[in-house]
């Protein structure tokens, strides 16, 4: 497969082609009978290919000059907002980032007071922004539903000219029927937590006391996936180093009769036992490989699933000015804790060299220095090592709390987070070359 | 093309709004995954068709 980075055309190579390329790229200057050895090609073969890549640059579809735009400081406003409404749990994942749900502070729920000041929070600092998000997060968000239906509810009822879209992230223990019709009308997305079956998610998704979490929620959230619309939701799992592998996993989800799911690495630092280590890395390729193969063998038999890492749209992505900028985090995007504090976003909650302001006080945010640094961060060309990384206009220069928690700045990308990530690229991109029209007998 | 099979071309809108994105389309982190910048699995808002749900 051959990727033309900055116009991001995919294209399929017969084998000759891949050799011809090989030693054109490692030389320009070979050619002729040199050419003709080194490639292993005769003459033909090699004028053939050549008019064949001659067509392909003739159309800016090869070889197209790398593109480098420069960094535009208002690019970005607040549009995102992560209400992290419960910074309490009733689960004890053993890898959750946010300390068991309390962010290494008090077990809280947000206030009505602080959920509203958010939301004009959000609106004034959104301007002319017509689509809005708003994301329930927590800890257990449902633990603090009533405050999650009156927040929509003045959103809604207050800001009537703006597109709001919410999101609300779960571990489903909770739920309960009387909330669906509330999450249906509202347009609600979910992701509902579950690493796999009982197995994967029981090493790690376990209650206070140790139990593990399967039996408890399982039919829950089967309950409510079946009442959702088309797309409604994401079973979004997480692999640790003890339940790696993750292909397994997702095939688990999809015999339960789950349609749309993710499977994320976990996040941790290097000295954490379920931390991914570099050592990990054949085995995440060969999990992806083997994913790639049942996914294609479940769409080919009708009973395909979406895999999100999977979903990459070539008729309809994002635009390159969207993706020269990162997540968004502290400029276009921000979570608030219980207490009203602001945060560049909800891995950065409780950490307070990083609260950035608060929705209670005049002004809001009181960190302007700080917010420079994350809008310079999440400019794509601001990290050396991305400007040149082939996977560049698919992460967007990655996570910046990854990277700061990997590398104690915003700026130097989480190296072994980049690596699973070119993996994940790549395996949605052979996925898309397989479905290509193209490539059918 | 007898030796090369052309899956997509330009799946990158460079000439259109370069730098100026309007970005009204989803924030990347708030998708399914909350862990990483996930700007590629996402769509244009203004050329996708309209969905109710987010990802």
């Amino acid at each position: 497969m051959l990727l033309d980075v900055p116009s991001g055309s995919i294209f399929l190579l017969d084998e000759r082609v891949y050799h011809y390329l090989q030693v054109v790229l490692a030389d320009p200057s070979t050619e002729g009978e040199s050419l003709q050895r080194l490639a292993g090609l005769d003459a033909q073969t090699i004028t053939e290919i050549e008019g064949e890549l001659e067509q392909l640059i003739a159309a800016g579809c090869l070889f197209t000059p790398a593109t480098q735009p420069t960094e535009d400081g208002l690019a970005l406003t607040l549009k995102s907002l992560c209400l992290n409404v419960a910074h309490k749990c009733n689960f004890s994942c053993a890898y959750c980032f946010a300390h068991g749900g309390d962010y290494h502070g008090d077990a809280t729920l947000m206030t009505q007071e602080v959920a509203h000041a958010g939301i004009d929070f959000l609106v004034r600092e959104s301007g002319c922004h017509h689509n809005v998000e708003v994301d329930f997060f927590g800890g257990e968000p449902l633990m603090d539903w009533g405050v999650v239906v009156d927040t929509m509810a003045y959103a809604r009822s207050t800001y009537p000219l703006k597109k709001w879209r919410f999101t609300l992230t779960t571990n489903g223990s909770l739920l309960r029927d009387d909330m669906f019709p509330v999450l249906e009308a509202n347009d609600v997305s979910v992701v509902l937590s579950l690493d796999g079956g009982r197995r994967a998610n029981d090493a790690n998704r376990v209650f206070k006391g140790g139990r593990g979490t399967f039996d408890t929620i399982i039919e829950r959230i089967r309950h409510f996936t079946r009442t959702r619309g088309e797309g409604g939701y994401f079973v979004r799992g997480t692999y640790a180093r003890n339940t790696l592998a993750f292909a397994e996993s997702v095939r688990e989800l999809h015999s339960l009769g789950f349609k749309y799911i993710s499977m994320e690495p976990v996040v941790l630092s290097a000295d954490s036992a379920l931390a991914l280590q570099t050592s990990d890395l054949p085995a995440i390729r060969a999990q992806y490989e083997e994913l790639i193969a049942y996914f294609l063998s479940e769409v080919g038999s009708g009973a395909g699933f979406d895999f999100f890492h999977f979903k990459l749209d070539l008729e309809a992505g994002p635009c390159l000015g969207k993706r020269i900028y990162g997540c968004g985090a502290g400029v276009e995007y921000m979570a608030v804790a219980p207490n009203g504090d602001v945060f560049p976003c909800h891995q950065f909650d409780g950490v307070r060299e990083y609260r950035i302001g608060n929705v209670l006080a005049s002004p809001v945010l009181d960190r302007p220095k700080l917010m420079a640094e994350f809008a310079h961060a999440n400019f794509l060309f601001a990290k050396e090592e991305c400007g040149s990384c082939w996977a560049r206009f698919y992460c967007s220069g990655g996570c910046l709390a990854n990277n700061y928690a990997a590398t104690d700045t915003l700026l130097k990308p989480y190296a072994l987070g980049c690596l699973i990530q070119k993996e994940r690229i790549e395996a949605a991109l052979t996925v898309k070359a397989a479905e290509s029209p193209e490539n059918r007998p | 093309m007898k030796f090369i099979k052309v899956v997509a071309t330009k799946t990158i809108d460079v000439d259109d709004k370069l730098a100026k994105s309007c970005r009204e389309c989803q924030t990347p982190c708030k998708s399914a995954c909350k862990t990483s910048s996930t700007v590629g699995n996402q769509v244009c808002e203004t050329r996708k068709k309209p969905e109710r749900f987010i990802w």
